[in-house]
């Protein structure tokens, strides 16, 4: 029975109530919460951080659920489905990204250090991706070619667009069209379309 | 990947530095990637990703986002019940520290819960709505009831007065014919001396008189008052089987309605000779609460009266001959019915030996009719029927002696005659059957059957001319029959 009222919960509920019942200090919230997040955080991993083993992913999750149950449920402060997507993946990246500087600096240093697994309730960082800008003649050719692009995107159709910006942070085909629901095909022609278009406006503007 | 693309994907990394003021909020960007904005706010926010590139990094992340929460497989149970674990962990702690909150705050989630779901609420409304309809047109009882139009101030109520002038019973009666002739059900005026006939309007009549039919359970009283109106009278034949029928529960309180019920055979009179008379109406109903009373068609006229009360036998008996019944017969004194309870327990064997003859048991019907017959040996149709059922097990002489009895307790009777006078033939004793033919001829001239029976009975006497005597009469009623009989007659038919 109680089961049965959790299927149609998860249903019928959408996660902002649940999320309310569960900093309310309902353990059936907590539950659908969990058997509906904890995959998603779980898939992000698999994808996004596959250089990790299984068990790093499950401790991964692990430690993102204790710091929801913590904070985290309680700091979020929108209002739909979506926002709490993207503040859940938020999470999700920033706890991989700090387990990974973790076990850099459990490497290097020894194990008994305490400021290794460091303090209970750490605040929540968008750590920032060292790699990018990080010269400054670096970004402003990075910002240059952000111009390029978003002025030549304009000419395509939407989902040229979407094909165009998935590729270029890095997905596969395959992977793109699955997200836009279009086949293969489709997808290679589409990128090397507008990358063509892009590679002849970038090379008219630097030759001239 | 060449150096450009990695050049694109570098500035494609971090897409910040482009988000105006005017940008889209995640929510917007959701509801677009999923096709739940309205066509206004579709255009909208379409027209506005088209030339942002940080939107359009959005829809893409949230797009991603969804298609993996949709394709991400359930994790390992072990790694779900620590998850679950960990909210546990967290609640004993809380409890530990302040238990009233968190009774208060359980009461609150109780009271809150219909609201916090609304869809839930919702559904559960919905799907009790859904119920409740489905359940009404499937469960919808046949009300507001069918009613006949009835003429309730044809209906009386007879009272049986006993000798220290207290009421007996109540039965229901009907004005049946404009002479102020009320019919009702002879076994209920057990044991009275007198009878009160109620009228609808209050006014009370008094009677010592009444004319009986022990065969059918049938009084019929005259009162004084000739200016009621009688109940209308439905043609018999022109009822058929599988017909609805009513049952008028009880005139005095009309709300109480009537029973359906159906109507499943008819009796005629047993015996060889069966006459075109109907002798019993046979009901199937549903209730099991019926009650003597009228029986009424769709239309409000009177089929007959049920005479019987048992929960299977339902006959009703049709009233057609009241009239002639009252001019043939001498009313009798009320005083001398006496206890008829004998009669109506005789009847009851009776019926019940009607049914075993149906379903072909001769032998229960007969010992059923024997007890009928020592209850009351002066019930007329159970000889008949036990000369019937003798008939069947070919025992003439016995046959012929019920027969005989019969013409002892009612001379008249035409059918006893009729049939005694087939048995006599059956045994050879032809003269003495076209004799008793010709008494039920000389009294109903028009009987085909019986007619047609003389013609054999003549010819297997030898006697061919007198059987070409009747044919043009037989013909004139029956051409089929009569063509029969010349065929036997001139010998040709063999």
């Amino acid at each position: 029975m109680k089961v049965f009222w959790r299927i149609i919960a998860t249903m019928v509920e959408d996660i902002v109530s649940i999320i309310q019942r569960c900093i309310a200090g309902n353990e059936d919230a907590w539950s659908v919460f969990v058997r509906e997040y904890s995959r998603l955080a779980l898939s992000i991993l698999c994808r996004k951080y596959s250089g990790l083993t299984r068990d790093e992913h499950d401790d991964i999750v692990q430690i993102t659920f204790i710091r929801l149950n913590n904070s985290g449920l309680k700091n979020f402060a929108g209002a739909s489905k979506y926002e709490f997507i993207a503040y859940f993946s938020t999470i999700v990246r920033n706890e991989a990204l700090r387990y990974i500087e973790s076990r850099k600096r459990r490497m290097t240093v020894s194990l008994t250090d305490e400021n290794a697994e460091g303090e209970d309730d750490p605040p929540m960082l968008d750590i920032p991706d060292m790699d990018a800008g990080s010269r400054p003649d670096q970004r402003a050719e990075g910002q240059e070619m952000l111009a390029l692009i978003a002025t030549a995107l304009c000419e395509f159709s939407e989902m040229d667009q979407q094909v165009f910006l998935l590729k270029a942070r890095g997905h596969k085909d395959k992977e793109v069209s699955a997200i836009l629901n279009m086949p293969l095909g489709t997808v290679a022609v589409k990128y090397s379309r507008i990358k063509d278009k892009l590679r002849r406006k970038y090379f008219d503007t630097h030759e001239s | 990947m060449d150096e450009f693309e990695a050049k694109i994907a570098d500035a494609c990394k971090n897409l910040d530095g482009l988000k105006t003021p005017s940008c889209l909020d995640i929510t917007t960007i959701g509801r677009y990637a999923e096709n739940k904005l309205s066509a206004q706010e579709m255009t909208k926010a379409e027209a506005h990703i088209h030339s942002c590139l940080y939107c359009l990094g959005q829809l893409t992340e949230i797009k991603e986002l969804l298609y993996i929460q949709s394709e991400a497989p359930p994790v390992s149970p072990g790694l779900e019940k620590k998850l679950n674990g960990l909210f546990s962990q967290q609640k004993q702690k809380a409890t530990g520290t302040n238990g009233v909150k968190i009774v208060i705050a359980a009461i609150e989630e109780v009271l809150a819960y219909p609201f916090i779901q609304w869809r839930y609420s919702m559904v559960s409304l919905a799907s009790i709505c859904v119920t409740i309809t489905i359940s009404y047109f499937l469960l919808k009882p046949d009300s507001p009831s069918f009613r006949p139009p009835v003429d309730l101030n044809s209906f009386v109520i007879i009272r049986a007065i006993g000798s220290g002038g207290e009421i007996l019973n109540e039965a229901q009666g009907f004005v049946v014919s404009s002479h102020g002739l009320v019919a009702s059900s002879l076994n209920q005026l057990s044991g009275a001396t007198s009878i009160q006939i109620k009228l609808r309007d209050g006014s009370t009549y008094s009677t010592r008189n009444i004319w009986k039919d022990e065969d059918k359970n049938l009084a019929v009283m005259k009162i004084g008052k000739e200016s009621i109106p009688p109940v209308q009278m439905a043609d018999v034949k022109e009822i058929s089987v599988g017909e609805y029928a009513y049952v008028l529960v009880d005139p005095a309180y009309p709300a109480k309605g009537f029973n359906e019920a159906v109507v499943s055979d008819f009796k005629r009179s047993p015996g060889r000779h069966r006459g075109e008379e109907l002798q019993y109406i046979q009901i199937a109903t549903l209730t099991t609460t019926m009650k003597r009373g009228a029986l009424v068609d769709k239309n409000g006229r009177i089929i007959g009266l049920l005479m019987t009360q048992e929960k299977n036998i339902n006959l009703a008996v049709p009233l057609g001959n009241v009239e002639k019944m009252v001019s043939e017969q001498k009313a009798i004194p009320v005083s001398e019915l006496g206890n008829v309870t004998n009669s109506t327990e005789a009847l009851h064997y009776y019926i019940q030996a009607i049914l075993a003859e149906d379903a072909e048991k001769w032998d229960q019907a007969i010992v059923l009719v024997k007890q009928a017959i020592d209850l009351n040996p002066k019930l007329e149709v159970a000889h008949m029927l036990l000369g019937g059922l003798y008939y069947y097990k070919r025992l003439y002489e016995q046959e012929a002696a019920e027969y005989e009895a019969v013409l002892r307790i009612n001379p008249k009777n035409l059918d006893a005659i009729a049939s005694l006078a087939a048995s006599l033939e059956t045994r050879g004793y032809y003269k003495q059957a076209i004799e008793e033919y010709k008494k039920v001829i000389a009294a109903d001239p028009e009987d085909q059957e019986t007619l047609y029976n003389l013609g054999v009975a003549y010819v297997a006497d030898g006697q061919p001319h007198k059987a070409m005597g009747i044919y043009p009469k037989l013909k004139a009623l029956s051409p089929g029959d009569g063509e029969l009989l010349k065929r036997l007659a001139t010998g040709k038919g063999k």
